[in-house]
């Protein structure tokens, strides 16, 4: 290898191609598309990374599969007849946690959403200035890693010490109640989640309202002019103009919350302080719990119930696609 | 007549035994053939004198192994079941592992662990050990681990605000409660905490009261968590928090390390926790005249002293590890009285050697004092591979605490967990 290269070093450099138009290619009976070549790379090794381990995850789910059949001398994981999705689908529990994961879900997606739409108007209308420095404080909150910002949150509503609570409790009686000092957030499902929303909603309206400020840029003024002198308000007009000219954006975005906040772990992780308190479990959770944490950790039903989650993704994925097919049809 | 049989005899054994021990050695443990290196996994983080320690025990093993490095990695409570996840799953696995000795046999029911009996039978130093210790390791009749120190949990307290309000360190519930209060009056911070997340901790109420967490009933497992014993002390400690008050809301759901960082910065007035406990207040204390301050006295219990888990770790060799021979010899280094007292002043534990708790160096301290005596009155865990399942992975007790103080009804709490308590236990190990 090195004296091919060295060869080709110390040879002389290759004559440039004869000058003139190229010669046309001879005619073949069935040429295999050039495009299709360029990208079966790229392709080899999305399937090798992407469908290998969801294959795998399939499998495993499969079988009974736990940490002893890690070892170099341990039999092979056996069948296991769909036991996993069994016990998973009379498992109460489980559907508790599915229905959680979709409400707790529903709600990050539509407050993310609807404050970002919101914030990307008001960005739009402010003046320049301002809206950097809007923009700019919404960026710091967007690259917070997830584990400072849910334990900044976390001690914001800690009983006793926190300052939501600390604040609450010296706000009126009649307004919100007594006894907030002592509250625990972090126990029933219910505050706990509302926290979560919290976070995840802190986090990720920046993204939205950014890309809804782009969406705006590109949609000519005289639009709203018009709108205007019709006599349309700011709402009739975001609802006749801006959301029909950003709809493929919007599709978009709301794909992309869905999926991220499916899949949401370290906030809970850090808010519910380990995996104690079953009933505040969401699916990608209980996924982590039941695969690495538990003892022995089982990865088939780890895998079976990433499996119920994947099935979940590729739904919305499929949905996604759709529009984006539709999208290119109609340009 | 028959004691001096039996002495003869025990005699024959041991002196068997030691001259194994020492014939033993040579065996396949050929120093030309030790491995350039053995690793250890050892729980917690690393600071200044664990380094030293293991500086020693290096040094020490090269006297016959001179070839042979000694590389020590510090693995941390709470990632220690991943990590030996990762070992078992063909990543860098160690020769020599510390695991808890309430754990040994869930490792050793996985495979994790190598069956050392052959070993330990002719190793003399296991029989000055505690027995009740060495019994803990074995899985199905076969040794896993020898214990490599033990600790207790023991009441700390602010000796200083004690002697304010001219109160002495609780010894039962009743006195718990009271001082408590007299503390939270006075001092203006809560008296006690009692966080859920406390296994350790709760185990000692259940114990003093009468109860118990599981029997073997024939030969299954029995949850006994609806036992009125048991239930009066689950109780009793939910109420800590919810009818007494003694204990705040923001220890709910919390395990021990919270408490210690309010007890190193005078935030609380009494916890129950370790001797470790004391490295990481000093860590965490703003002021360190604050732990001058603070005495140690055994668990008071319904009446009396209750009973502490018998805490403390075990020595195991890692199943995949390449040179078993050379690994159990480092084993040797770590654990013998040497090593053990070492590691367990460095660490701040008990040697797994009973005849040293009466050292001087343990009965002067107050603080160690204390954790001595309770060291006396100890019990263990449900000696069953499913244990782990059940409390670091189910969190079956802790959880139906949490949900007491969350005010659901206790008989349908327990009822449930104790259900589940049982299934688990019960579980076949594969």
């Amino acid at each position: 290898m090195a004296q091919t290269a060295e060869a080709v070093r110390g040879q002389s450099p290759p004559a440039p191609p004869p000058p003139g138009p190229p010669t046309p290619p001879r005619p073949r009976r069935r040429k295999i598309p050039t495009p299709y070549l360029l990208i079966a790379p790229a392709l080899v090794l999305l399937v090798l990374v992407q469908l290998g381990p969801i294959l795998q995850m399939v499998w495993n789910s499969l079988h009974s599969y736990t940490v002893r059949h890690l070892l170099p001398t341990a039999p092979a994981p056996e069948w296991n007849s769909f036991a996993h999705y069994a016990t998973l689908l009379s498992d109460a529990e489980f559907w508790m946690i599915l229905r959680n994961t979709v409400v707790v879900c529903a709600l990050m997606v539509g407050v993310t959403m609807v404050l970002g739409t919101a914030v990307g108007n008001l960005l739009h209308r402010l003046p320049r200035w301002f809206s950097v420095t809007v923009s700019i404080g919404m960026m710091l909150a967007w690259a917070t890693p997830a584990i400072s910002a849910s334990l900044v949150f976390r001690w914001l509503f800690l009983p006793e010490r926190g300052l939501a609570n600390v604040a609450l409790d010296r706000l009126p009686d009649w307004l919100v109640g007594g006894g907030w000092l002592d509250y625990n957030w972090f126990l029933e499902p219910v505050p706990l989640f509302t926290v979560l929303i919290l976070v995840i909603v802190w986090q990720s309206f920046p993204f939205v309202a950014v890309s809804v400020l782009a969406g705006l840029k590109s949609i000519p003024d005289e639009l709203y002019e018009a709108a205007r002198v019709d006599g349309a308000g700011g709402w009739r007009s975001f609802w006749s103009i801006t959301f029909p000219m950003l709809r493929p954006l919007f599709a978009l975005l709301l794909v992309l919350q869905i999926i991220w906040d499916l899949r949401v772990f370290t906030q809970l992780y850090i808010l519910a302080n380990s995996f104690q308190n079953k009933s505040v479990y969401l699916l990608s959770y209980y996924i982590y719990q039941q695969g690495f944490s538990a003892s022995p950790a089982n990865y088939g039903m780890g895998s079976a119930i990433a499996v119920v989650m994947t099935v979940m993704i590729l739904a919305v994925t499929a949905y996604y696609l759709r529009i984006m097919i539709r999208q290119g049809e109609t340009r | 007549m028959r004691s001096l049989k039996t002495a003869t005899v025990t005699t024959a054994v041991l002196l068997a035994a030691a001259a194994c021990g020492q014939g033993g050695s040579g065996g396949g443990t050929d120093p030309s053939e030790a491995p350039e290196s053995l690793t250890v996994w050892v729980m917690g983080t690393a600071n200044d004198p664990l380094k030293e320690y293991f500086d020693t025990v290096e040094q020490r093993y090269q006297e016959t192994y001179p070839d042979t490095a000694v590389e020590v990695e510090f693995i941390s409570w709470p990632d220690a079941q991943q990590s030996i996840n990762n070992a078992l799953a063909g990543g860098d696995a160690p020769d020599v592992l510390e695991v808890g000795n309430d754990q040994v046999a869930n490792w050793a029911a996985q495979g994790a662990l190598m069956d050392i009996t052959s070993h330990t039978e002719e190793w003399a130093a296991v029989g000055e050990m505690d027995q009740a210790a060495v019994e803990y390791g074995t899985y199905e009749g076969a040794q896993y681990g020898i214990p490599w120190f033990s600790g207790v949990r023991t009441l700390y307290y602010r000796a200083d605000w004690l002697e304010d309000i001219g109160m002495e360190p609780p010894t039962t519930w009743d006195e718990l409660v009271e001082v408590a209060k007299a503390i939270e009056d006075e001092k203006g911070v809560p008296g006690f905490a009692a966080p859920t997340d406390f296994t350790n901790g709760i185990a000692s109420f259940i114990w003093s009261n009468g109860g118990e967490i599981a029997t073997m009933e024939g030969d299954s497992w029995e949850g006994r968590l609806t036992s009125p014993e048991t239930q009066e002390a689950i109780e009793f400690y939910a109420g800590l928090t919810t009818e007494e008050e003694v204990s705040p809301q923001s220890y709910v759901g919390e395990n021990e390390l919270v408490p210690l960082a309010d007890m190193a910065n005078g935030e609380v007035g009494m916890y129950i926790d370790g001797g470790w406990a004391l490295t990481s207040m000093e860590e965490q204390a703003e002021d360190p005249a604050v732990l001058e301050e603070i005495g140690a006295a055994p668990i008071p219990g319904a009446e009396g002293i209750a009973p502490a888990f018998a805490g403390g770790s075990a020595l195991t060799v890692f199943a995949t590890t390449e040179h078993p021979d050379f690994a159990f010899e480092l084993l040797k280094v770590m654990g013998d009285q040497e090593g053990g007292k070492g590691y367990a002043d460095a660490a701040g534990y008990f040697p797994a050697y009973p005849e040293m708790l009466d050292d001087e160096s343990y009965q002067s301290d107050p603080v160690t004092a204390a954790a001595a005596e309770q060291m006396r009155n100890t019990k263990f865990f449900p000696t069953t591979p499913n244990w782990n399942a059940a409390d670091q992975d189910g969190k079956i007790l802790p959880g139906a605490v949490l949900d007491i103080v969350r005010g659901e009804d206790p008989d349908e709490v327990l009822r449930a967990a104790n259900e589940e308590l049982t299934e688990v236990l019960n579980e076949p190990v594969e």
